[in-house]
């Protein structure tokens, strides 16, 4: 199998795992297969900095040897994943000039869960600048490029991570969130992609952007895949202050059981003023789909978006010029101008509105567990914007500093409630868009259940790009 | 470039923008070019308005640290 079929390629993470397991796909030519899509293609995506030849091969046939020997890891062992390139694993950038010379030491609390688990890693993906801002063409790594329309940004800042998966350069891939960042790019590559509990997966050995409001989760063709990564991603981490010591309940146990008698709060007053009408469309029909499916569904009380900003920026950017303080100093040059604007921006933020906008948050939090005890699930379009055009030069200040942008992740990074972005249809000019749906902490298999719902019912994951 | 009055809070008090960013800058240890600067100055309102809306949305009669600590624990 020196090419991989266009329609192996697409496959679910799910179904090729399925494969692998009954010794009618092997590892080794699959992940042969795939490392040739990835050469033939990835010029144009652009989803990898790095990619792992001669060790996803030596891994493979370790895992294929493996297999062979009776011993099965489970569905991730043998399938070729990649991670979002500011998670620790050998050459790691995080998409900076400053970083362009790193090389981990060692790797991620999340990469060794996965290699435990027997997955492949494919290689390294494309993001912004540390994790924030908006790539152009001026960037210092070239921007990933959305397979559905590769004049358009893909999302970020897991753009690497949304492009590889929706293009077939990988099964699944591993990016990180801390107001959208996996949520947005799942959106607008038509996947799936979660940002779990607060805590619910180890953040040791990825670079901070907020302490805390930074998760890590996993992005995949279908609702199903994710739970399958998230499965072998999750569980406390002493080594990770912010790591919850939880149990890790079965991610696949009960998620064909479908949502008939649950009820699903819309915070209309978050996004209905600032969204789209074409996304607000495709969102209502998943709603009516979700009520055709049994939900009932419920108007709850919300915030407004230029609230939701008001409270996640200041923790956001304070956090991480707390991070990048030191280098701001030395070597800010070797910022790009945006960046460095935005960490010089969290500068002038007061001590006093930061620890108001963390009471802010803890209110909010409180607020939306009351919530839940009519409720059991939240659903929002994830963004109320379309992707635009890859840019010659940065946004700048205005967009980020913009308290009307419709982007709507950020309130479930503040309260740290699982949710997850699922595909919802198609607009006009063809590109995908999704809706998200969110739960009480620790409820993921509950995000996983209405999701794999929705999606079971309206596959749009069968639709692929025309690379 | 000069940044001109800022009004922030409720009319409490009017200050220079520029004043303000430079002297912030200069206490985390940032020295940013003159064009840089000036774009922060013309942002600076924005983040003063930030911390109105913040002091808005507060329940002050809550006391966050015990509410957290209570919710979290009948999610459960």
């Amino acid at each position: 199998m020196s090419t991989i079929s266009q329609e192996l390629a697409y496959l679910p993470l799910a179904d090729v795992a399925d494969q692998v397991r009954q010794r009618r796909l092997s590892p080794v030519e699959l992940t042969q297969a795939m490392l040739s899509r990835i050469s033939r293609l990835d010029g144009r995506v652009n989803a990898y900095y790095t990619v792992f030849e001669e060790q996803a091969l030596a891994d493979a046939r370790a895992a294929e040897a493996e297999i062979a020997s009776g011993i099965y890891r489970g569905p991730l062992h043998g399938i070729p994943l990649a991670v979002k390139d500011i998670v620790a694993l050998g050459p790691t950038t995080a998409g900076s000039r400053l970083r362009k010379d790193y090389v981990a030491e060692a790797p991620a609390a999340v990469v060794s869960k996965l290699k435990d688990a027997g997955a492949i890693i494919l290689g390294k993906l494309a993001t912004y600048e540390f994790a924030l801002g908006t790539p152009t063409l001026a960037s210092y790594q070239p921007p990933a490029r959305n397979p559905w329309d590769l004049n358009v940004d893909p999302g970020g800042s897991s753009s690497g991570s949304g492009a590889a998966v929706a293009a077939g350069l990988a099964f699944g891939a591993i990016g990180t969130d801390t107001g959208g960042s996996i949520r947005w790019p799942a959106f607008c590559c038509g996947i799936a992609g979660i940002k779990p509990t607060y805590g619910r997966v180890s953040r040791r050995g990825v670079f901070p952007l907020s302490w805390n409001l930074d998760h890590i989760g996993p992005m995949a063709r279908t609702v199903l895949d994710c739970a399958l990564m998230l499965q072998a991603c999750a569980g406390y981490d002493p080594l990770d202050g912010g790591s919850a010591d939880e149990p890790v309940p079965s991610y696949t146990e009960g998620i064909e059981d479908g949502i008939a008698e649950l009820r699903i709060g819309v915070p209309w007053g978050l996004f209905q003023e600032s969204c789209d009408p074409a996304i607000l469309a495709l969102f209502e029909n998943a709603v009516e789909r979700m009520r055709g499916l049994g939900a009932e569904i419920a108007s709850v009380e919300s915030l407004r978006i230029h609230e939701l900003t008001a409270a996640h920026w200041p923790i956001m950017v304070t956090d991480a010029t707390a991070y990048h303080l030191a280098d701001l100093q030395q070597r800010p040059e070797e910022y790009s101008r945006t960046f460095r604007l935005y960490m010089a921006a969290g500068a002038l933020v007061e001590a006093t509105t930061y620890l108001q906008a963390q009471r802010v948050r803890e209110q909010i939090r409180g607020h939306m567990l009351q919530q839940l005890g009519s409720v059991d699930l939240f659903m929002t379009p994830t963004v109320g914007m379309m992707p635009g055009p890859i840019r010659a030069e940065p946004l700048g200040l205005d967009f980020m500093l913009s308290d009307n942008v419709p982007f709507y992740p950020g309130l479930f990074n503040l309260t740290g409630f699982p949710a997850m972005s699922v595909p919802c249809g198609f607009t006009e000019a063809g590109l995908p868009v999704g809706f998200q749906i969110a739960a009480a902490p620790f409820a993921e298999a509950l995000v996983f259940r209405a999701g794999h719902a929705y999606e079971r019912s309206q596959p749009w994951w069968q639709r692929h790009p025309p690379l | 470039v000069t940044g001109g009055p800022t009004r922030y809070g409720k009319g409490e008090s009017t200050v220079d923008s520029r004043q303000i960013v430079e002297a912030k800058l200069a206490e985390a240890g940032i020295r940013l070019s003159a064009e840089d600067v000036a774009e922060l100055v013309r942002v600076y309102p924005k983040l003063q308005m930030w911390r109105a809306t913040v002091q808005g949305l507060l329940d002050q009669e809550s006391e966050p640290a015990v509410t957290f600590g209570a919710a979290r624990r009948g999610a459960r």
